[in-house]
């Protein structure tokens, strides 16, 4: 009597032990899966708004002579405020980021442009694969264009203080981030691109002028490389 | 008479323009372009289930646009705002379809550029056809006969339009003798009048009351005989019944339902009967698209893959439809964003904006591709929640630190300036705001402007002396010149003074106000004009569900009206308060951001000087769609 009361009390314990087994499998392949690296090789086109990003795109997916080494997925972001934020959905898979700038009216988009680069610089995923980044300084052809030189020049002067200030905001609305974004860079030196983790080129082109610039097949080795 | 024409992707490529204007050249860069003002301003805010019927104004235009969702396409048409036309409804829908059907195919593959200049003769077609058909109307365009009035309704002719036949009423009243019975004492006139007023839903009900009368009124045999010619005339056209209203419109008697496959016949004996009988054009003015079906079905004609695709046969056909994808219609989604709507409006969304969102979020999925495995909710849910995101995300840098350093390397002080009504928070979240900017080695003046409220500058006060405790070395000072007086004088005092003892930021605390109290939004609206702050936020709480609809625009509807400038000022940011006090129910953050389409600077969060917090935007959005 007493055997069999306790071989039957065993049994949901039993199918519990196994279920929990099963459980534990399946949670290892999906995390096996999940964090697989072979699926990175995605280029993200990055950029404000009327900077060149949709003339790159489709001069990348069009023109025979751009060096296409392989299969790679190649991805135009919207360069509206409201829509940028959706770039970090494609981080996890991003092998390079293409970041388009329009050197005509940098003067005038400068906080934007820097804060936007700046947001893909501390996101946590380009951080960690330290993902290579292009610079375009587009629409060179125009008069009043800047060089790349000048560009990143100020696009470093203003990383440099973004970072400050954004270091001093507040915090944000849920306690469980533990002190936000890493500080860009090195703490009392002013930034410089050399000090971040990722490749950062710079390159002066154009898009829709002439090819002397060669804008699409600087991208066009950047992805080469890359893959 | 148009300005513009451009067929767009959703991804931004332009395929097709064409410019009537001098102003407005393909290729040529025009600030406030209308159409990246429509991008800007209502597609991706959201707003499109607002401003979709009756337009969206720019400057001079008026833009209208539809979508095409299952290729991705948005067809936008430019006018002059002036010039009131009112065909273009019916031509976008013809430039549509045209347009789809011409290149429908091409649009789906992925391969080549297309080029689609060559629709341009087609387009032009279609205007000048368009066009032609409307000043047709025009000319045919005659005062309404009395007999049309709805004035005619109520005379004693118009009760009975058509004079029955004698021995028809005599039918008519015994027919009716079993119903009317009830009908007690009303005097005839009496329920013929009731008849009218009901309308056309009772109207064979009301007059078989009044059958008991001694004049005839309109049988009840005789609209019996409606009904059964109504019935006759139905098709049935592949299992569907082809509606009344369809038949009402159907001029041309060999039509059998919509169907284009068959277009030449049709064009034949629509055209044929148009050109004889003069009805056509009063028929045709009542429906926007009644007549277009056929008239322009040569330039409508589809494409050898679309008429395939919409029969699949056999055994193969059976499985796609199992498996394919799905294309969305309006009928389904409907109940679903009802449903949606509820929702966001049990999470205290205003139920104007969860009605605009739900209309915007559904005019941009009908017509899309769902796969066989996604339920319609996920699909709508994968729709919202971006949409959602774009709607909080700001527009522009709420990094309100970097403005003040900017303003600081100029050599004058930052002014902000908040605003609200009564007890929302002002004074409580100015000394927090204080608290953080004197973190950050800045020196604050405080203004105490609300020279109203009895106790409002010694509250001040003492946030003031507790702020400068609290921090070694911290410069927080108030000024203030007691009550009564005008607030504008004292912001304009307190900011020079700012500038001579070297403040770096000066934050205006004004009186709280209702939206609807004119003396006092104009005072606002001078202190605001008179001052130009760098930054006006408004202070609202999170508790308030539709009321932040009607605060919002009534502020930003006064600094405009009242304020005497050309380019008034306007809410440049929002702070949050009373934020944990509302669990999951986050819907005024949305409301709020919708109807201004400015950042939420800050949530308050508690009532310490530490309790600010920066929103965000993923939590927001999450508890949001909690529970759905």
């Amino acid at each position: 009597m007493m055997e069999i009361a306790t071989s039957a009390s065993n049994l949901p314990l039993i199918a519990a032990v196994l279920s929990l087994l099963l459980l534990v499998i399946v949670g290892a392949i999906v995390y096996r899966l999940k964090s697989t690296d072979g699926k990175r090789d995605t280029f993200l086109i990055t950029g404000l708004s009327d900077s060149g990003k949709t003339v790159l795109y489709y001069r990348l997916q069009h023109e025979e002579e751009v060096a296409k080494p392989r299969l790679v997925h190649i991805v135009d972001l919207p360069g509206h405020e409201k829509l940028r934020f959706r770039f970090s959905e494609f981080t996890p898979i991003t092998k390079g980021i293409v970041f388009i700038l329009d050197s005509t009216t940098l003067n005038r988009n400068i906080r934007s442009v820097a804060e936007y680069l700046y947001d893909i610089l501390v996101n946590k995923h380009v951080q960690k694969r330290e993902v290579p980044i292009l610079v375009l300084c587009n629409k060179n052809d125009l008069l009043l264009a800047l060089g790349k030189e000048k560009v990143q020049e100020l696009v470093e002067g203003e990383i440099d203080r973004l970072r400050a200030t954004r270091a001093a905001g507040v915090e944000a609305q849920d306690e469980d981030r533990n002190g936000g974004d890493d500080f860009l860079g090195y703490e009392n030196e002013a930034f410089k691109f050399e000090h971040v983790p990722n490749a950062v080129t710079f390159v002066s082109c154009s898009l829709i002028g002439d090819d002397d610039f060669g804008g699409v097949y600087a991208v066009g080795e950047f992805i080469a490389n890359l893959t | 008479m148009l300005d513009f024409a451009t067929v767009l992707t959703k991804g931004g490529l332009v395929l097709f323009s064409k410019s009537y204007s001098s102003t407005l050249q393909p290729g040529v860069s025009v600030p406030n372009h209308p159409v990246d003002a429509l991008v800007r301003d209502v597609l991706v805010e959201e707003r499109s289930g607002k401003m979709a019927e009756d337009g969206f104004n720019k400057d001079s235009w008026k833009v209208k646009w539809t979508f095409e969702n299952k290729l991705g396409l948005i067809f936008v048409i430019v006018y002059q705002k002036i010039l009131q036309l009112t065909y273009i409804d019916e031509l976008l829908e013809l430039f549509k379809r045209a347009f789809t059907n011409t290149y429908g195919e091409e649009l789906t593959k992925l391969d080549a550029l297309s080029d689609f200049s060559s629709f341009e003769e087609k387009f032009d077609d279609i205007v000048t056809r368009v066009e032609a058909k409307d000043s047709e109307a025009k000319k045919h365009r005659k005062p309404r006969t009395f007999q049309e009035t709805a004035q005619f309704a109520n005379t004693v002719a118009g009760q009975q339009p058509q004079l029955p036949a004698k021995e028809e009423s005599n039918n008519d009243s015994k027919e009716n003798d079993d119903s009317t019975d009830s009908a007690g004492p009303t005097t005839p006139n009496m329920s013929r009048k009731l008849a009218a007023l009901r309308g056309g839903r009772g109207g064979a009900r009301g007059r078989g009351r009044g059958g008991k009368s001694a004049k005839p009124s309109p049988s009840r045999t005789d609209s019996e005989q409606d009904i059964t010619k109504g019935k006759q005339k139905r098709t049935w056209v592949d299992g569907l019944a082809g509606s009344s209203s369809n038949e009402k419109l159907d001029f041309s008697d060999t039509k059998e339902g919509d169907d284009v496959a068959v277009p030449e016949a049709l064009v034949g004996t629509a055209v044929g009967s148009r050109t004889e009988d003069g009805v056509y054009d009063a028929l045709e003015m009542d429906d926007a698209y009644g007549g277009t079906e056929d008239e322009f079905a040569d330039i409508l004609a589809p494409t050898e893959e679309e008429t395939k695709a919409s029969k699949p046969t056999g055994v193969f056909g059976f499985l796609r439809n199992l498996t394919s994808a799905k294309t969305l219609t309006k009928e389904d989604l409907d109940p679903l964003m009802l449903r949606m709507r509820d929702h966001l409006i049990s999470k205290n969304v205003a139920a104007e904006i969860a009605t605009h969102l739900c209309g915007s979020i559904s005019a941009g999925l009908v017509g899309e591709k769902v796969g066989a495995f996604t339920t319609l909710k996920s699909a709508v849910k994968q729709h919202m929640e971006p949409a959602l995101k774009r709607i909080l995300t700001p527009r522009t840098s709420t990094d309100v630190l970097r403005d003040i350093f900017a303003a600081k390397a100029q050599g004058r002080p930052y002014s902000i300036v908040f605003v609200g009504v009564n007890g929302v928070g002002k004074s409580t979240n100015l000394s927090k705001v204080c608290f953080w900017l004197l973190q950050n080695r800045l020196k604050v003046l405080i203004a105490a402007c609300d020279t109203f409220r009895s106790g409002a500058v010694e509250q001040l006060r003492v946030h003031a002396r507790n702020l400068t405790a609290l921090e070694e070395g911290a410069v927080v000072d108030l000024f203030d010149r007691g009550y009564g007086k005008d607030p504008a004088g004292i912001a304009k005092d307190a900011i020079h003074y700012a500038k001579t003892q070297g403040h770096d930021v000066v934050l205006v605390d004004t009186a709280g106000r209702m939206q609807d109290n004119e003396p006092l939004m104009r005072a606002l609206a001078k202190l605001v004009s008179t001052n130009d702050p760098d930054k006006i936020i408004f202070v609202g709480e999170a508790l308030v569900g539709n009321e932040a609809v009607d605060q919002l625009t009534k502020f930003n509807q006064a600094l405009k009206d009242f304020s005497g400038l050309q380019t008034p000022r306007q809410i440049d940011g929002i702070i949050l308060t009373k934020f944990d006090t509302i669990d999951d129910k986050v819907g005024a953050a949305l409301s709020m951001t919708y109807i201004t389409g400015q950042p939420i600077l800050f949530v308050g969060m508690g009532q310490t000087y530490t309790d600010l917090r920066k929103m965000n935007v993923k939590s927001i959005v999450n508890s949001l769609l909690a529970g759905l």
